[in-house]
């Protein structure tokens, strides 16, 4: 298996990232001017120090089919390879491999790559095909609607015991207490009967299976390794395997929901990089809804299928547990800044591997894998999966 | 909890691709694009065959009946639903092995069971269009 990642020859050396709020007021070019601002702080470079610029179109800036060009411009930077990716939750990681790509080409040597959304500020995508004509009009709660769609076929072929939901959301919320950067309406701890008790959205899927958008944004700075070392910076992480896929089963009419293109890129992330789930130190997966971190649990490797309940319910996944999960709470209780969400993982396991994570440390960690999510097609599961495995250097 | 502001539900805007499916629709009947050469149909209606990557497809009547595949009950509305809910959405199986989806209409919530049969039914959007649905086919 081709590993362009395999010799760490690529660094990410920083992270910067603000507050999430909802409806800050505050446009999609000031929420990354602040991230950006931060991880040029963290990193003591400059604007002049980018010469790359990858990014994801946002719902607050979707009508601009010149978004990164306009930026870019806002930012300061003067770029020889710029990316918009469009694969929604699965974009920010999708970026970390085209960056790596791209430096590894020669069009650049080091990007900064930045994700911006106020979707609560302001909101303008208009998605057509499939969704103006045959999703909108059917009054499916969205997201959540096809959340329940697949939860009620996953509980027809497996079991599905809600107290391992409960018990995730609970750990997660432990997260976003400790974590400043948190929505602050969330940052209140919650036990799994609140989990329990929760209103439904579209069964058997509550409220508290779900994220809260809100305004915010993150950034990273990725080089070459031998750029880090001379730049002498204090932390780095290596990108050491990824792998994606798009419109998984997009051949079959009838597909098995409960299954998700991570039964692909998940083992051949892992693949890449040599290991096994018991290498990865703790798991940062997108998510969206609380079943999806079970199915990616499942589909990845780290249990059977259809196992998911029973090892959530057995494994300790707090930060000084056998697997680590989403120790800043997630998107589910950190907020969910539109498709900004989807490098908020990145962010949680870039603070651990460099041991700045205070709280809620990860004792010692020295791998991490990231997951990221995007789109929901037409009745069926999630149309893009990513897996990046993280490495400290 | 203040009532939601109803508001119009979403009408399809019809497409050079979509518009012989719409009419179809609006004439009570049930058109899907079928692929000859693979011997096979698909659903949504699009530009290409999934299965042959070829623009050879046919529209063909089908008779709407299927099973259902999985369901939701929305509980909080979406757009245009406002002060319907709760309301019951399905995922269907039809017969000439496509999957769907839409409102489920003339059943209980504790009626609606993964593998029963239903077919295809109709829905008034507004004076002017109208939208398929399913109910129990008993």
């Amino acid at each position: 298996m081709i590993n362009p990642l395999a010799n760490k020859d690529i660094a990410i050396i920083g992270y910067g990232e603000v507050k999430n709020v909802r409806r800050s007021g505050r446009t999609t070019y000031d929420v990354a001017a602040e991230a950006t601002s931060n991880v040029l702080e963290y990193t003591g470079l400059g604007t002049k120090d980018i010469d790359g610029m990858a990014t994801v179109l946002p719902s607050s800036e979707a009508g601009n089919n010149f978004w990164s060009n306009y930026l870019g411009d806002h930012l300061g930077l003067q770029t020889s390879w710029t990316q918009t990716t469009d694969i929604g939750g699965a974009s920010m990681p999708g970026n970390v491999a085209r960056a790596a790509a791209a430096i590894q080409s020669g069009y650049c040597e080091t990007v900064l790559s930045i994700a911006a959304a106020t979707p609560t500020t302001r909101r303008v995508d208009d998605q057509r095909s499939y969704r103006s004509e045959f999703r909108n009009p059917t009054g499916i709660q969205g997201p959540p609607g096809a959340f329940g769609l697949i939860m009620h076929r996953y509980m027809h072929q497996y079991d599905l015991k809600f107290e391992a939901l409960g018990k995730l959301a609970v750990a997660q919320r432990n997260g976003a207490v400790v974590n400043e950067y948190a929505v602050e309406g969330l940052r209140k701890p919650m036990t799994v009967d609140d989990y329990l008790n929760a209103r439904m959205v579209s069964t058997p899927l509550r409220l508290l299976d779900s994220v809260m958008p809100c305004d915010g944004a993150n950034a990273i700075i990725i080089t070459t390794t031998e750029r880090a070392k001379k730049l002498g910076v204090k932390n780095m992480a290596h990108p050491i395997a990824y792998s994606e896929l798009t419109n998984f089963n997009v051949h079959e009419q009838l597909p098995d929901i409960t299954e998700t293109g991570f039964s692909i890129a998940g083992p051949h992330a892992l693949g890449k990089a040599g290991m096994s789930p018991d290498d990865i130190d703790m798991f940062h997966p997108y998510d969206d809804f609380l079943i999806a971190e079970m199915l990616q649990l499942e589909q990845i490797g780290f249990c059977g299928r259809g196992e998911g309940s029973e090892y959530l319910l057995s494994t300790d996944i707090s930060p000084t547990g056998k697997l680590p999960i989403n120790t800043g709470g997630g998107q589910i209780s950190a907020g969910q800044p539109g498709l900004a969400g989807g490098q908020m993982n990145i962010i949680e396991a870039l603070r651990q591997l460099f041991n700045e994570a205070t709280d809620r440390q990860v004792p010692n960690p020295s791998t991490a894998m990231c997951t990221g999510i995007g789109v929901i097609p037409y009745v069926r599961n999630w149309g893009s999966s990513a897996v990046l495995i993280l490495e400290r250097g | 909890m203040a009532e939601r502001e109803k508001r119009p539900r979403p009408a399809p805007t019809p497409t050079n691709i979509t518009q012989p499916f719409w009419d179809a629709v609006n004439d009570h009947k049930f058109l899907l694009q079928y692929d000859p050469e693979a011997d096979k149909y698909q659903f949504y209606p699009r530009g290409i065959s999934v299965h042959t990557g070829k623009r050879n497809l046919e529209w063909r009547e089908v008779t709407g009946k299927g099973t259902v595949y999985s369901y939701t009950e929305t509980v909080i509305p979406a757009r245009g639903f406002e002060g319907e809910e709760p309301y019951l959405i399905v995922a269907v199986d039809l017969e000439e092995g496509v999957r769907l989806m839409s409102l489920l209409h003339n059943s209980a919530t504790e009626d609606v069971k993964i593998g029963m049969a239903v077919k295809l039914c109709w829905d008034k959007l507004d004076e002017e269009f109208e939208y398929f649905a399913f109910e129990p086919d008993r």
